[in-house]
């Protein structure tokens, strides 16, 4: 199994959601009724039974106008992924040789630990069903050989998918190709991660895309340092007591012949 | 003065009701979250969740025994006050001793009702109470609360287990085996004279000038 790169060309993307249609329709998910926003980004947000969304960002040109930036935004796919790092449930996030971070949601008991602790804030919460749900990579697609459903259903080729080696080079040949600011984004962030980018502009350009996303101070203090300190402090506890008992023995009170005198 | 001869079997009370029942509360809330922690914490601890009906019945375990924590833990915080926060000269002589089972057996001052372990003890229990239902409050609602707050709470939770989890089974380990005959005063309240000789030589003094004069 090779590990596979899913390369989002924002220059190819007519915002077509084509996509997002995809993805719901292999994963069954249900339609949103959503209200006006005022933009054309429909739902206005990833949620628990939307996976993939175009966001639609207008910015001001001087002279022309308007300009459209398109973005296919959705799980990352970290190499060192965040919300596996803090999720409690052993086999609940789990990664594939592939590259996919697959959410078990059958397996989720709903604690949202993997909520703040993704760079990103993908995994999103059911209200309903107590669980949280994400991109799956599509890799029961893969399992079978087929490539991702919005990679599938992409007219343009805004979204390809293929073996990480070639998509490097795809990626860096396409972003030199366009010239100008244009930049690659998601090799060089958490590991690599498994769904990247050739942005037309500097990354700090789009809306809801961190420059320089990290695993948090905080997570990896929780997990590094102070989840093995919990239980060396339990250990330490137990061995320092019984290591005591061994060698110094208890504090028995001497009960006196005939009882103590008081005055 | 008449002189009156105790015997060292004589039992005395040296705790309330009351304070027994919430010291119980407090530990059994303490002990439940100790377990259902450690198995959402380890993976390889898998086990407790199977025990107690899978990984989403031991989240409710914890927020659960969590909220009898911060009830119980508020009544324990209010008892022991008085005894437990006021450190005296006294208690650093104490401390300088290793309380006399370190390095030394002499020189230990004799102690009230609470010797200067049980009130650094206390003292912990009161600090990590607080930080303890505070962030585990905001962990359980993480979508009320901003991000930058809620990550914060994460590591803060788990430090309290780092201080915790060792003085607990230290606080276990000095209750029961390592001195018996303190168990008595949570269970029926009532220790042997000779044994509050022993342990709390001071407050024996004070309770036989309250009841003896």
């Amino acid at each position: 199994m090779k590990e596979k790169i899913m390369l989002v060309d924002v220059s190819k993307c007519t915002a077509c959601r084509s996509c997002q249609v995809a993805c719901k329709n292999w994963n069954e998910l249900p339609a949103d009724q959503t209200e006006n926003q005022g933009s054309f980004q429909n739902p206005p947000n990833l949620n628990p039974h939307t996976y993939t969304l175009i966001r639609f960002q207008e910015v001001e040109e001087g002279s022309s106008g308007i300009k459209w930036h398109f973005r296919n935004d959705k799980c990352y796919h970290c190499t060192e992924p965040g919300c596996m790092k803090v999720c409690p449930v052993p086999g609940c996030i789990f990664k594939t040789p592939e590259g996919a971070v697959v959410l078990d949601s059958a397996k989720c008991i709903g604690c949202k630990y993997c909520y703040h602790a993704c760079p990103f804030a993908i995994p999103q919460f059911d209200d309903a069903t107590e669980k949280m749900y994400k991109c799956t990579f599509c890799y029961d697609r893969q399992a079978e050989g087929l490539i991702p459903a919005c990679a599938k259903a992409c007219p343009t080729g805004a979204i390809t998918f293929g073996d990480k080696d070639d998509m490097m080079t795809a990626a860096y040949a396409r972003a030199k190709k366009l010239g100008g600011g244009a930049t690659v984004y998601g090799d060089r962030v958490l590991g690599g991660t498994h769904v990247m980018y050739v942005l037309t502009e500097q990354s700090s350009v789009y809306e809801k895309l961190p420059v320089d996303p990290k695993i948090s101070l905080s997570v990896v203090l929780w997990k590094d340092i102070l989840k093995p300190l919990s239980m060396f402090s339990l250990l330490g506890g137990i061995g320092a007591s019984l290591l005591y008992y061994i060698t110094k023995g208890p504090k028995r009170p001497t009960f006196e012949e005939g009882g103590e005198k008081h005055e | 003065m008449n002189k009156v001869t105790h015997s060292g079997y004589e039992l005395i009370e040296v705790t309330t009701a009351f304070e027994r029942i919430v010291h119980w509360l407090f530990a059994g809330s303490c002990v439940l979250l100790f377990i259902s922690g450690f198995g959402l914490m380890f993976h390889w601890m898998s086990f407790i969740a199977t025990l107690f009906g899978g990984h989403y019945a031991l989240k409710y375990v914890h927020n659960f025994s969590g909220l009898l924590f911060a009830l119980s833990g508020l009544f324990a915080v209010i008892v022991w006050f008085q005894e437990g926060a006021r450190f005296t000269q006294n208690d650093i002589r104490w401390f300088s001793k290793g309380g006399g089972y370190l390095w030394t057996k002499e020189g230990v001052p004799e102690s009230g009702r609470f010797n200067a372990g049980q009130k650094l003890y206390y003292v912990l229990k009161a600090v990590t109470w607080v930080l303890m239902s505070l962030t585990g409050i905001i962990m359980w609602f993480p979508f009320l609360f901003g991000r930058f707050l809620v990550t914060l709470c994460y590591p803060i939770h788990v430090l309290c287990v780092a201080v915790l989890a060792g003085s607990v089974i230290i606080h276990l380990f000095l209750g029961t085996a390592g001195n018996p005959g303190t168990i008595q005063s949570m269970l029926t309240g009532r220790c042997t004279r000779a044994w509050a000789k022993l342990q709390h030589g001071k407050w024996l003094k004070e309770y036989d000038e309250k009841h003896h004069a």
